[in-house]
């Protein structure tokens, strides 16, 4: 069944096309919401708020860009809502200037690891900084865009970014050395 | 701009396969599931209120409908008593009626016709002398609470003018000659022996109208009849069935949203964040809203329940309007909180600030009642609720989190509760009744439920009934 198809079905309330919806889109949801939060747990709560909100919300969607598309703006934001009104976001999500990195910018580490570890080192990222790495180098925003979604100024994101680029690239090289080590100890 | 590196992560995050757990589904099921409920439930909302209105009001009858009848059995009785002292034969013929014969020199224009359809014929048969039409007295419509019609039939030797089910009926029998001039009227027949005036209640729901009684028909001088047959068919006739009368309503006034009611201009409370960046968890609750137009027009039925209450209902349209100042204008596609995507949003700061006017379209069922304050005066209390579905909007919502203005129809409560409340004076004309007052309307639920923030409306409202 085409989008379109599955679409009006869920929209007419049947509850076979609102789960074929839910099974097409769960997995690479999931995989979004797990970069942003720090827990499987949560990355599911985001994941069943952000679905709640697709398919209240199924109306809205015009079919002027891709279904995925769509669904995963809705999971990006519903993540953010959650990391801003949970608790345990809460005080990270200040962005605060303490955490001072000598920034480099022309770093391109080769990344070796698998796509877990990966975003592992990144969920490892304190949150304000993950959300914006995450924003940035995996959705694709830009520091402009950045800076509205999360209420704070385009340079403060351009920095905070800088940071958690310069952190997970430190990781990164660390995890890339730690793996040279073992392989040569083998 | 992304560079290698973040080409990189972007790709392998790509490759990432994560499977969420079975209860994920259960869950979003069966929040899917209680909004749909939740919708029902608002749709029967409107339902119930109407069968608590007409359960209400059968009930109001049913008690008035027993009063009644007994107080036509005590008519009864006491007309059996006086006919029979004057030495008048009083019987029950076969048909359960009462029939009561009253000697005498009785003239056929001397008879009693009621009912504005039988008014004419009775008229056009020639019934001169002193028919007169009698308007009703409080006092007796007082007594006879809510019977529901009457009906009357006139015999004339037999021939009968009108037949209705009847419960009673009042005979008058008379050998006295009738007039010439009547003759032609009567046809074949050249003189009256009898005329039987039946009157007929019956026994189902309705009430005494103001209006019932203008075509009520007495003679006046009668003797012996006047005050028993007569009088009682001025109290029966006004135990006429109160009948639904129709009407258009509409109303102007002001509206405006908030958590109260808010009548003096916009201060600018809470826009304190103009010319300067919020931070992320800016406390800041938007921009104030300031009252703006309001109208509406509809249909309306009304019903009469008593001599006091009357029960209202019918659809409408409503229009509520505020105005409200927004910042800067960023035109980009962006999702909002509430998920939606939308081309633009407003900041809450920015060198200019604009005014914007948030506009809800209502189709409203009301379900109102209506009390009459006063006995002597024609002033209408009414008050009950209105569901009101949101049909369209044109509204800016303010999110906290993101610090945005945005336009999200989705995200609003599309089902409303509003408690109405309307004084005004009833101006009786011809057919019609034209009722102007003050009126005031307040959501009982939030229409925008971000902003906690439910509809109110001040203004005039007229009802204009067409009496049948």
């Amino acid at each position: 069944m085409d989008h379109y198809s599955l679409v009006k079905d869920c929209l007419k309330g049947k509850p076979s096309a609102q789960k074929q919806l839910y099974e097409l889109f769960a997995s690479p949801m999931l995989n979004v919401c797990y970069r942003y939060t720090k827990s499987m747990a949560d990355a599911e709560d985001v994941l069943q708020e952000g679905f709640v909100k697709v398919f209240r919300h199924l109306h809205q969607f015009k079919f002027e860009g891709e279904l995925g598309g769509w669904i995963r703006r809705i999971m990006v934001t519903t993540a953010i809502n959650y990391l801003k009104k949970n608790a345990r976001y809460q005080t990270d999500l200040l962005f605060p200037d303490d955490h001072l990195h000598v920034v480099n910018n022309e770093q391109h580490p080769e990344i070796k690891m698998q796509a877990r570890e990966l975003a592992n080192l990144i969920r490892q990222l304190p949150p304000g900084y993950q959300t914006i790495f995450n924003l940035y180098a995996v959705e694709g925003f830009n520091h402009v865009e950045i800076g509205k979604m999360l209420g704070i100024r385009e340079s403060t994101s351009r920095s905070q970014y800088a940071r958690a680029r310069a952190l997970l690239i430190q990781w990164i090289e660390q995890k890339n050395n730690d793996n040279k080590i073992s392989a040569y100890a083998k | 701009m992304q560079n290698n590196f973040e080409k990189q992560v972007s790709s392998k995050m790509e490759e990432l396969d994560l499977v969420p757990s079975a209860p994920v589904w259960e869950k979003i099921e069966l929040q899917i599931r209680r909004k749909k409920d939740r919708r029902r439930i608002f749709f029967w909302i409107p339902l119930a209120l109407v069968l608590t209105g007409a359960i209400t009001w059968l009930s109001i009858n049913n008690i008035s409908s027993t009063s009644n009848a007994e107080q036509v059995r005590m008519n009864e009785e006491e007309t059996k008593t006086q006919m029979n002292a004057s030495q008048g034969k009083s019987s029950n013929n076969q048909d359960g009626h009462t029939v009561i014969d009253v000697p005498g020199d009785l003239n056929a224009e001397k008879h009693v016709a009621e009912k504005k359809s039988d008014v004419k014929q009775f008229k056009e048969a020639s019934m001169e002398g002193s028919i007169k039409k009698e308007k009703s007295s409080q006092g007796s419509q007082g007594k006879l609470g809510s019977a529901s019609s009457v009906k009357t039939r006139i015999e004339t030797n037999g021939i009968v003018e009108n037949n209705q089910r009847k419960k009673e009926v009042v005979s008058i029998n008379d050998d006295a000659s009738i007039p010439k001039n009547r003759r032609q009227v009567q046809g074949k027949n050249d003189q009256v022996s009898s005329v039987r005036v039946e009157v007929t209640i019956e026994d189902s729901s309705g009430s005494i109208a103001d209006s019932v009684a203008r075509d009520s028909i007495v003679l006046a001088d009668v003797p012996g009849i006047n005050n028993v047959v007569g009088e009682k068919a001025i109290l029966l006739a006004k135990a006429k069935k109160s009948k639904w009368e129709f009407g258009i309503t509409a109303g102007a006034g002001i509206s405006g949203e908030g958590k109260g009611i808010r009548l003096g201009t916009n201060e600018n409370l809470d826009f304190q964040n103009v010319g300067s960046f919020p931070t992320v968890n800016s406390n800041t609750n938007g921009s104030v809203t300031n009252n703006q137009v309001h109208f509406n027009l509809g249909v309306l039925i009304k019903k009469q329940l008593n001599s006091r209450f009357e029960f209202i209902s019918g659809i409408g349209y409503h229009y509520y309007s505020s105005k409200r100042k927004v910042g800067n204008y960023i035109s980009q596609d962006t999702i909002t909180p509430g998920g939606a995507l939308v081309s633009g949003y407003y900041q809450n700061y920015g060198v200019q600030t604009k005014e914007v006017t948030n506009s809800y379209h209502m189709l409203s069922i009301p379900v109102l009642l209506s009390w009459k304050v006063s006995q002597k005066l024609p002033v209408h209390l009414q008050f009950g609720f209105a569901y009101q579905r949101l049909i369209a909007s044109d509204v800016y919502q303010f999110d906290k989190q993101t610090v945005i203005y945005f336009k999200d129809h989705g995200s609003l409560n599309q089902n409303q509760l509003m408690a109405n409340l309307n004084v005004g004076y009833t101006f009786k004309m011809n057919r019609t009744s034209l009722f102007v007052g003050p009126s005031l309307q307040f959501g009982l639920t939030t229409v925008n439920p971000r902003e906690n923030k439910s509809l109110y409306a001040l203004g005039v409202q007229a009802q204009l009934f067409f009496n049948k």
